[in-house]
Parts: structure tokens; sequence; C-alpha cells
């Protein structure tokens, strides 16, 4: 890797920091979900237990593309532990029933999902899945796999199959080691128990690749929005193609070359398997609309050029920010440049920022020949 | 007579800056002609930076000239160009203001201490550049207030 390749995955690193969900929303929708499944479980006679899935359990959220920390989609699982000889439309509608029981929630709900019940909340969209255990019983980390309800257009409820607690667990262990270097450093400044960190406010290379590839999805096809790669898609072949690299600029380009080989094509049939439900095909739906699949593969390459290759040609960090700026967003661009630059001189006022010759650059870390940048005032008009 | 306790700072003499110099920065250009101290060096002040063209001109007891020139320089007629002494727009010139007396004095090496405050004052113009915002601190003088100007001089 040259020390402009470093360099670059420093910069999208802020980057990826920028469209990350800020810490005050993050423990807003904790607060809210917390809020609605104590309403939910006291109200009806099963045991309830409310448990995010998707972006937000993972530590993959985006910022939408206006910049907003707003307007956030917030994945529940409402889980009946006990209800397992309840009837779809009972799973459905105990939990909907519920909810309209409650006169500010009933002013929040939309009309019935298909699979969920959606809440519009001040700064999220909250949907809130309704279903049972599969099995006999809900037990981590080996029963659980949940029945939902799957309303079809003639209005029938059909029943369905997922797993978020195991694709939860696939995708740590995808992390490996640098998931519990990460989560002991943070327990170790928190002055808290490893056990007690989640994962959602980790900052590893895969999830802010995935960000990254998730942000500049978002920005090529919003004039196309019918054929984008679907997010459950570029978090399972993301998570598969990483490799454990603990720089984000080495995730991002081997994840970017390896994606499309987790791509299958069984007899004639692309398919991208959920990796805790082997029967599940995340892509079924490209075999229906082949543009589905087309775009995916032009949109990897695409990503691989944006965001690696064209800057890497670029000179000067302005360019470079300009260049990022059109497919990754001008506003968190802008803000992770100027955390480049706070950052330098927050260190150079510590004593730690050092000058590695004259081509080199400013560093943090002292090396042979280089100078300490000495404390001064830049002055002038 | 100077105390034991305290002794006078020296003073570094030209020669003695330019050796500092040439040892820190092998590849620029130095050299004392007239009593005056010219250096002259190719600056990337980081691995996703442009490079500039630095000159340094340096006599005892006055404060260093540092411009940096050349096609790179960007938005040399913006009114809100940060931190600099004066501008050639026809030469594509700028000259920098690096720094507060008494940052730097005749008994500090220039190699220790303007050529490394050169680097980081590009770096902060290429954020600059990209961001509209200056982030490496420092001062404004203020303006047609009648306050003199303290800078080094």
């Amino acid at each position: 890797m040259t020390d402009k390749e470093h360099a670059l995955g420093g910069f999208l690193s802020k980057i990826a920091d920028e469209l990350n969900i800020s810490p005050t929303m993050q423990e807003k929708a904790i607060t809210s979900y917390d809020a609605v499944g104590k309403w939910i479980g006291d109200g009806l006679n099963y045991e309830v237990k409310i448990m995010p899935q998707g972006s937000m359990n993972l530590g993959t959220v985006v910022r939408p593309i206006d910049d907003s920390d707003d307007g956030y989609d917030m994945d529940l699982v409402c889980l009946l532990k006990n209800g397992q000889y309840l009837t779809l439309w009972q799973i459905k509608n105990l939990v909907g029933d519920r909810l309209k029981e409650h006169a500010i929630y009933k002013k929040k709900l939309d009309e019935e999902g298909k699979r969920c019940w959606t809440m519009n909340y001040d700064g999220f969209h909250m949907d809130i899945l309704p279903a049972v255990p599969k099995n006999f019983t809900f037990t981590k980390p080996n029963f659980t796999a949940i029945k939902l309800t799957h309303k079809n257009d003639s209005g029938e409820y059909e029943e369905r199959y997922s797993d978020p607690s195991q694709y939860h667990q696939w995708f740590k262990d995808c992390m490996k080691d640098i998931l519990l270097i990460e989560k002991r450093a943070f327990a170790a400044k928190a002055n808290t128990e490893i056990d007690k960190v989640p994962t959602y406010k980790m900052r590893t290379p895969l999830q802010k690749t995935i960000q990254l590839l998730k942000r500049h999805r978002d920005i090529c096809f919003q004039n196309n929005d019918e054929d984008a790669p679907i997010s459950i898609i570029i978090t399972t072949l993301a998570a598969s193609s990483y490799r454990g690299e603990t720089d984000l600029y080495e995730a991002l380009c081997n994840i970017l070359d390896k994606m499309p080989e987790y791509i299958e094509y069984r007899n004639g049939v692309y398919w991208v398997e959920n990796p805790v439900m082997r029967e599940e095909n995340f892509a079924d739906k490209w075999n229906q609309k082949s543009s589905k699949k087309d775009a995916f593969y032009n949109w990897v390459a695409q990503a691989r050029r944006d965001i690696i290759e064209t800057p890497l040609e670029c000179f000067g960090i302005d360019e470079i920010a300009r260049q990022l700026g059109e497919r990754l967003g001008n506003a968190p661009v802008n803000r992770a440049a100027k955390e480049m630059g706070n950052q330098a001189r927050s260190t150079r006022q510590a004593g730690g920022l050092y000058v590695k010759g004259l081509t080199g650059g400013l560093s943090t870390t002292a090396s042979v020949g280089s100078k300490v940048v000495k404390e001064h005032t830049f002055f002038g008009k | 007579m100077a105390s034991k306790k305290y002794p006078r700072l020296k003073t570094y003499r030209l020669i003695d800056q330019l050796l500092a110099l040439r040892i820190a920065y092998p590849k620029a250009q130095c050299k004392i002609s007239k009593g005056v101290l010219y250096w002259n060096g190719v600056i990337t002040p980081s691995p996703l930076s442009q490079t500039y063209e630095v000159n340094m001109k340096y006599k005892l007891m006055r404060r260093p000239c540092v411009t940096v020139r050349g096609e790179n320089l960007k938005r040399i007629d913006d009114p809100n160009f940060p931190h600099k002494y004066n501008i050639n727009k026809e030469k594509k010139l700028v000259e920098m203001c690096l720094y507060l007396s008494p940052d730097f004095t005749s008994q500090m090496l220039l190699a220790d201490t303007v050529i490394p405050w050169a680097v980081e004052w590009l770096y902060h113009y290429e954020i600059w550049l990209a961001t509209g915002e200056w982030c490496g601190g420092g001062k404004h003088p203020q303006l047609n207030k009648g306050v003199k100007n303290k800078a080094a001089s």
C-alpha cells in the first residue's frame, strides 16, 4: 500500500464517520423502541421482546442523501416469545391493535403494511415486524429463527421465516478479531465490560465500507430507484468478502474485488444466499428483472472508479474532496476534510505533529529525520 | 556580562542556518549571497496533496520572507485567502504568514520552525480550498482599526 492509498483510506474513514447516524439520534431511537416494546408488552398476555434488526443493529446506518440527521428507517422485530400457537392473523393484529390503543402511537401509525406496522416518528420511520418463534422456543444462540406474516395481494396472510439474531451473529463473526479489538478499546475508554459494548457502536473497516457503498448506491441510483441494489445484498456480499483488514483502504479494495464472487448462478438462477437461511435468495428479484442484476455489476465497477481510482489520480486534498463530494455527498466530505484539519491543529498544539521531510507530509508519528511542528500562531490577513 | 545561570541565547549565523537546512532538507536548494540566505524547495504537504514551489529569503535579524508560487496555487484572487502578507496575481505568488512574533527568533533554526510551518500552512491551505474554512488556528489582525500590526518584523 502506498502512502497515498493509506491517506485516502484515512480520509474515507472520516467520511464514513460523517455518514453515520449521530449518537443523539441513536439514543433517541433506542429510547423510542424501548417505550414501544414496553407498551406492547404491558398490554398483551404474551412475553414480548422488541429487538432492532438490520442496519441499526449492525452499525451500518447511513444518513439520507440530503444529509439531514433525520428520516432513518428503524427495523424492529416484535417477538411474542410464547405465541407459537397464534394464527398468522392474530400475530399481526394483536400487535397492531395494541399500538392503536395508544393515543399517540395511533396517530403515528400508517395503514397496515405487508409485513410490518409502520410508525412515523420525528426523525424515524419505525417498522415493527410482529413475529413468533419458528421453533418451539426462542433461545439464543441456537434457536433464534422467527415466523412472520406476509399479507399477499388478496389480503391473506402467508408465513415467512427469518433469523435476524443469527444474521447479526454471522455479521459479527465476519469481523472476527477486529471487532474484539475495537470493543476492548471502547470498553477500556468507557470503563465498561466488553460484553456490554453493542456492535452498533463499533466502527470497523467493514462497517465503514458498507456505509460508503450504501451512500454511493443512494447517490448513484437517485434517479433510478427501481434497480438500486438492496442493502441486504450489499451488506451480505461485503461481509462475506471481508478478510479482517485493519486498514479501510485495503478492506474497500478487497471487498469491491471479491463481492461479485459471492453471487452464485444455480441452475440458471442468480443467487445471493442468506448466510443463515440457506434456502433464502436475497437476489430473487434479479431473476424476474435482469436490469437489476446488470445494475449491480455496473454499480460495483462504478464504485471502484469513484471511491478508489479517480481520487488516486487526483492531486490536492481539495481536488480529491471535490471528486468524492460528487459521489458521496458534499456535506459529509466537507465535514471530514475539516475534521482532518482540526485534528492536525490539535495534534500540533499537543506537540505531536511531525513533518516527514518536504514530501512525506504531516504525520502524527515521529520517524527518522522527521521534525516536530513547533507550536506557533498563523498570522496575517 | 551575561550571568552563568541565564546564558545569553546564541544567534545563529546564516551559515549555521544553511547547514541545518541542508541536513534536514537535502533535496532543496540553499545558498547565501551578499548576506542573504536563499532557500528553494518543493513541498507536498500530505500524500494526497499537490506539490508547491516554496522560496525563502532570510536576512539576519529580519523576518524570513516565505513565498509559494506556481500554477498549482488556486483562488489567489479570493478576498478571503487566508494568512498571507502579500499576493502577486501576475506572478502567481503568495507570501505566507506563518507565525506571530516571537514564535520565531534568530536564536532558532529555520529548519526546525519556519519550514515545518510552511508545510503545515500548505496542508491547511488545501483544506481551506476544499471547505472554505481555515482549520489551522491563528490570528487575523484587525484591519482599519488603527491597531499596529504585531507580526514579526
